[in-house]
């Protein structure tokens, strides 16, 4: 069923995660939303290691990734997420407070599937975050191998 | 007293002596055959006169091949060296001998050992035995071959000064032989001296002379100041005239022509005015080459005198010798104190061992050298001296130039201290942008994350809270959104102005036209429903970065169509103005509001606005852009206006 698809939500700081989930529940998606506190903990959850070590449902449908993170960073979640056969499909999209160059550059580099930076404006990052979900949590036709994911 | 004779010459000389002793030896064997054949025209050339003892031949024939060997040198063991030696031992030996019969009546006989019962002489009541000059001028031979045979040059000298003695006797012998006076050639009741053997001594103390010509007593003969000149122009007068005035006189009293009185004066009368006028014209040649040389020197005195740089001739004793009146502009010293000191106490302690070092190369003939030292003032500072100099060796003496390079010196070590200033200052620079890149990355995170929350809950707190909070209580909320959205404008302002500063430019040909054209197109929001009067002349293609230049004209144009709001029509013109030869100066002049010239710089400031945020809205970040983006294309930025009466904004851009 679409509507079960996952999101993973890498987010550290509680107001932000806040925000997203209300952002997230007030569009009215049925996709389930898994969070992960930073960057160590986001990887284990997608290769079911730690304390993800008995999760059985599949990959999530999408990465939503904070770049500024405790543990490993964004940009070092992303790029091991590429490098990990298993999980190189997996679409990742950055969400973050910056639009400096070489945060850009460094992550198109690592194939990102989208880069938004979080507005200020309270209804625009309701607005950016249901666009989010509605494109990438239903929309969007993941790629064949999460689907098969399923351990 | 060497190294003033040509080498030409001395090479010639050297020929002319071994032509001598393969005379010697030719003349010897000649008459050693002559003696085996009984050829008697080999014995004695003319007949009548006395043959050559052929003791006295075996002699020459040694002799001769002393002096060969003389010419050849090589080490002093060698055979023929000591061969060479022997022969003049032997030599020696045999004129003591024979010249020892005649003082002491001793007779070894060896004169009459060879060629026994054919010495029997016409006329002569004795036989053909070795006369005494003949003995005696050997021994000199002998003497002078073996002290040539040792290198020393008094050895040398003592060698020539014997030989004169050869050649005197030689001499004698012969020019009894040209004047027919038997006392000259043979001594008192004596057998005499054969012409031939006369002629060989002759021929051997002449090559004898030739063989070191530029040592001893030759050594003025052959040199080649003047007064080996004038000797060389003389000497052939001093040999010749007595000769021949001395043969035409003996003739013309023999023929009867005078009496011996008059030949006497008339020889006298005749050798004061030949040698008279030879002196004369030696004196003056000589008086001309000095005159010449008195100009050369007192030319080389000039330079040496009117130079800037420092002359000197310093001994290998350690002292000066001479000194231009340099050194005493430079040093301060005075020429008598510095000649009273030895040199190496006016140089630097840090240099004194590389100066005597130098100083050591140059006592062993190395060529030229260069190098660097620091010299005493009187005042104790030092100067730096670059020097060029050279050494004559066989006058001990060391010719130097130096040039003073002291301020050369603090130049180029000011140069080095900038050069090196710079680098830090260069690094520091690095590290102080890099530091401001950390800090506007911090600042796009950090300072965002707060705001967006601010907003963002307020928002929240409006949009599902706001039916229960009043009027009053809405509106505070409001001012909390509107004051974070605020916030938020200026964080990225700011970052946007920074970026600016530090984004490596694209630099390509922009039409400047086209930009222009695309700005208008982006600003249609802004002007859709206003009257505005737009005035473009035709702008030029320039150098720059597009994506920068296309920034300036959107921040100009905006402000432009921003503060005519409220003109009906609102002008505005942009152009470019004629006439600048450096540089391009673009313009964009609207009828707006305008501005109070007095605060015409604070225009291109961060966050500097001249309105209320109620009339204009803004951060007052985009001129500071425009000034930022010109600058950096090398340009200037102004303004001109006054208030209600419209502004012009400039800004140049260099012609490339």
């Amino acid at each position: 069923m679409v509507g079960l698809e996952k999101i993973l939500l890498v987010e550290d700081n509680p107001k932000d995660l806040e925000l997203a989930l209300t952002a997230l529940e007030d569009s009215h998606l049925a996709n389930e939303v898994a969070v992960a506190r930073d960057g160590a903990e986001a990887l284990d959850y997608l290769r079911r290691q730690g304390a993800f070590a008995k999760r059985q449902d599949t990959l999530p449908v999408v990465v939503l990734l904070d770049l500024k993170l405790p543990k490993l960073n964004g940009l070092e979640v992303l790029a091991r997420i590429r490098a990990d056969s298993a999980l190189k499909q997996l679409p990742v999209v950055v969400l973050t407070s910056s639009r400096e160059e070489p945060d850009l550059e460094r992550c198109y580099e690592l194939g990102v599937n989208a880069y938004i930076v979080k507005p200020v404006d309270f209804e625009q990052v309701i607005g950016v975050i249901k666009q989010i979900g509605i494109l990438w949590g239903i929309l969007n036709v993941p790629p064949p191998s999460i689907r098969r994911s399923k351990s | 007293m060497t190294g003033s004779t040509s080498a030409a010459g001395s090479q010639r000389l050297r020929f002319v002596s071994a032509l001598s002793a393969l005379f010697a030896v030719m003349v010897g064997s000649l008459v050693l055959v002559g003696w085996t054949l009984q050829v008697e025209p080999l014995k004695r050339v003319v007949p009548g006169l006395v043959a050559m003892n052929p003791l006295t031949a075996l002699c020459f024939i040694s002799a001769g091949v002393s002096v060969w060997r003389l010419s050849n040198g090589g080490s002093s063991h060698s055979v023929p060296q000591v061969l060479g030696r022997w022969c003049a031992y032997a030599i020696a030996v045999i004129g003591v001998i024979h010249f020892g019969r005649y003082l002491f009546g001793l007779d070894f006989g060896l004169d009459q050992f060879l060629f026994r019962g054919q010495l029997g002489e016409p006329g002569q009541q004795v036989g053909n035995r070795m006369a005494p000059n003949t003995a005696l001028s050997f021994l000199f031979v002998g003497l002078t071959l073996r002290l040539l045979y040792s290198s020393s040059s008094k050895a040398i000298h003592y060698a020539q000064c014997v030989n004169l003695l050869t050649m005197l006797m030689s001499l004698v012998a012969l020019i009894g032989y040209a004047y027919r006076t038997k006392f000259l050639y043979g001594v008192s009741s004596y057998i005499p001296m054969a012409l031939h053997t006369a002629l060989t001594f002759l021929a051997l103390s002449v090559g004898i002379l030739c063989r070191r010509p530029d040592q001893g007593v030759m050594a003025v003969v052959t040199s080649e100041h003047s007064g080996g000149v004038m000797a060389r122009r003389l000497l052939p007068f001093a040999i010749a005239v007595p000769f021949v005035l001395g043969g035409m006189r003996l003739l013309g009293e023999r023929r009867g022509y005078y009496d011996a009185e008059f030949g006497v004066s008339l020889m006298v009368v005749f050798t004061m005015l030949i040698f008279g006028g030879a002196i004369w014209w030696g004196a003056a040649s000589s008086n001309r080459a000095d005159a010449e040389r008195k100009r050369a020197v007192e030319e080389l005195d000039s330079f040496f005198n009117v130079s800037g740089d420092l002359f000197c001739t310093a001994g290998f004793d350690g002292y000066f010798k001479r000194l231009n009146p340099a050194w005493e502009q430079v040093l301060a010293f005075k020429r008598d104190e510095l000649l009273a000191r030895p040199f190496i106490e006016f140089v630097h302690p840090d240099e004194r061992a590389a100066t005597v070092a130098e100083a050591g190369k140059l006592a062993h003939g190395h060529e030229t050298i260069q190098f660097e030292n620091r010299y005493q003032r009187k005042d104790g500072s030092y100067r730096w001296l670059l020097w060029t100099a050279r050494s004559m060796v066989s006058q001990q003496l060391i010719f130097a130039a130096a040039r003073d390079i002291t301020d050369r010196k603090k130049d180029q070590e000011q140069i080095q201290q900038l050069n090196s200033d710079l680098g830090l200052r260069a690094v520091q620079l690095e590290a102080l942008n890099k530091e401001l890149e950390a800090f506007s990355y911090s600042v796009s995170h950090d300072l965002r994350a707060p705001i967006r929350h601010i907003a963002s809950f307020a928002g929240l707190a409006r949009q599902r809270s706001g039916e229960k909070l009043d009027e009053k209580g809405r509106h505070y909320l409001d001012q909390v959104l509107d004051s974070a959205k605020e916030m938020g404008q200026l964080i990225d302002d700011l970052l946007s102005f920074s970026r600016m500063g530090r984004t490596a430019m694209q630099q390509s040909v922009v039409d400047l036209d086209a930009l222009v054209e695309e700005t208008l197109q982006a600003l249609q929001p802004e002007t859709q429903g206003r009257n505005i009067v737009w005035k473009r002349s035709r702008l030029p293609k320039a150098r720059g970065d597009s994506a920068m230049l296309r920034q300036v004209f959107v921040n100009l144009l905006t402000n432009a169509v921003k503060y005519t709001r409220s003109r009906d029509p609102a002008e505005i013109d942009i152009g470019c103005q004629d006439g600048n030869q450096n540089e391009l100066v673009i313009f964009v002049r609207d009828n707006g509001v305008g501005f109070d010239m007095q605060f015409a710089d604070k225009l291109f400031g961060v966050f500097q606005r001249l309105h209320r945020m109620e009339d204009f809205e803004g951060t007052g970040i985009g001129l500071a852009n425009v000034r930022r983006i010109v600058a950096r294309h090398g340009g200037r930025t102004w303004a001109e206006g006054a208030v209600n009466r419209g502004a012009t904004f400039y800004f140049s851009l260099p012609n490339h």
